[in-house]
């Protein structure tokens, strides 16, 4: 026992330094921040934009495809699934291309947000009411077989997504927006 | 005196700021203002193009059951009915599986047997087999001939998400169960296509969702030959 003791300092010193290192990342990370969130928030503009241009593209061309996937879900009335079906694609194609020039990102993002909530809530609902269907998000959808449902894999996607809206509801200054264009230069303060 | 000079610059200074931050607020409020006309605009966009993408007139072909949307074969008291489509492989198994007990239904007065050729799984072919072939079909019914060829179309299945028979190739299908000019015509004006819209409203109406659906006097039941049995066997208890 007395033996091992002598090790015990040891091991001290090594879990010290790597909370030294851990601390010295961290004010790394700090230092750089107004330089690095910029640039993370256009990455995360571009990724959100162009998974909702191909969201939308993909349904645009079949409607009534779009409306029928929306009505999978059971959660609300068909004709209104039919003009959710209808409606949505282009909503998606026009918040993902606001997303790209950047124009009131804080808001867009709170949107883009707010819907992949509402797409994570009925994939949930699904799931726990036993349906078995394709989530539609890029196009197809409705009833598939018991063993071909990827809700989780669905969800996980979504709540990716969602992280990226919220960092950009957090931060929604970033480099090549319009809205850092219209600020102009008295944005520096 | 050089003391008041720098505290009017001190104000002035907060006055500019104050302004500034007025400026960035109405330009703020004005893009919030654009992100929802563009909203706006994109969802009536939407309306727009759907109400573009609906034929408004429909061609039902003749010797239509049930509104328009199927095809019946035989008399019986039992009422079976099939959502499918020509591009669903379970469509295709359960129909092959089926089809000799059905005959024998038809011929013995068991059941009336109805036929609803869905088109929704065009997301699953390359060129739109999905539509074309259930428009064929509807040709094929111009010419009498709408159970033979729909047999033929479920020997013929292209695999999902490949490049599906063309028209050319639909026709000749035609060909080898007697169809003529008259069908090939049909099919390259694309006659039915509309009708195929109107029996997807109808599976939709009836909150279907996938292929093959089945019924047996409207309750519904799983799509294989032993459930199918079953129901009919139950029938007879009754």
């Amino acid at each position: 026992m007395d033996s091992t003791n002598s090790g015990e300092p040891l091991l001290d010193e090594s879990t010290a330094e790597t909370a030294d290192r851990s601390h010295h990342l961290w004010r790394y990370v700090r230092r750089y921040w107004p330089v690095t969130q910029p640039w993370l928030g256009t990455g995360a503009r571009v990724i959100l934009g162009v998974v909702f241009i191909t969201a939308g593209w993909l349904k645009v061309g079949d409607l009534a495809e779009s409306g029928r996937s929306v009505n999978a879900y059971e959660v609300m009335p068909i004709e209104l699934g039919r003009f959710v079906g209808a409606v949505l694609p282009f909503i998606e194609i026009a918040i993902g291309a606001l997303l790209i020039i950047g124009l009131s990102t804080r808001l867009v993002a709170f949107l883009n947000g707010g819907i992949y909530l509402i797409f994570i809530t009925g994939i949930a609902q699904a799931w726990a009411r036993g349906l078995t269907i394709d989530c539609g998000c890029f196009g197809g959808g409705g009833q598939v077989d018991a063993a071909d449902t990827r809700y989780a894999t669905e969800i996980a996607r979504d709540i990716l997504l969602v992280s990226l809206t919220a960092f950009l509801v957090m931060f929604p200054h970033t480099k090549y927006s319009l809205d850092a264009r219209l600020a102009g230069p008295e944005e520096i303060e | 005196m050089s003391k008041r000079y720098s505290q009017k610059q001190a104000a002035a200074q907060v006055v500019r700021k104050q302004l500034a931050k007025e400026k960035r607020r109405r330009t703020q409020l004005w893009a919030a203002l654009a992100v929802f006309a563009v909203l706006l605009v994109a969802g009536a966009v939407g309306v727009l193009v759907r109400s573009t993408q609906q034929d408004d007139t429909v061609n039902i072909p003749p010797g239509t059951y049930a509104d328009g949307v199927g095809f019946a074969r035989g008399d019986g008291p039992k009422l079976i009915e099939i959502y499918s489509d020509y591009q669903c492989p379970i469509c295709r198994s359960f129909e092959t599986q089926t089809r000799d007990t059905f005959a024998q239904w038809v011929a013995t007065d068991t059941a009336k047997i109805v036929f609803y050729p869905v088109a929704v799984l065009d997301g699953y072919s390359k060129n739109e087999y999905s539509t074309r072939s259930a428009a064929a079909a509807g040709c094929a019914a111009d010419g009498g001939k709408f159970h033979q060829y729909s047999y033929a179309l479920y020997v013929n299945q292209p695999a999902e998400n490949t490049e599906g028979p063309d028209n050319a190739e639909l026709i000749e299908t035609g060909k080898t169960v007697g169809l003529g000019e008259d069908f090939e015509q049909c099919v390259k004006d694309g006659k039915y296509t509309s009708w195929t819209q109107h029996i997807n409203e109808n599976f939709e109406e009836r909150k279907l969702k996938g292929t093959p659906s089945v019924f047996v006097d409207g309750e519904r039941v799983e799509a294989s030959l032993a459930s199918l049995m079953a129901a009919v066997a139950a029938d007879d208890e009754s």
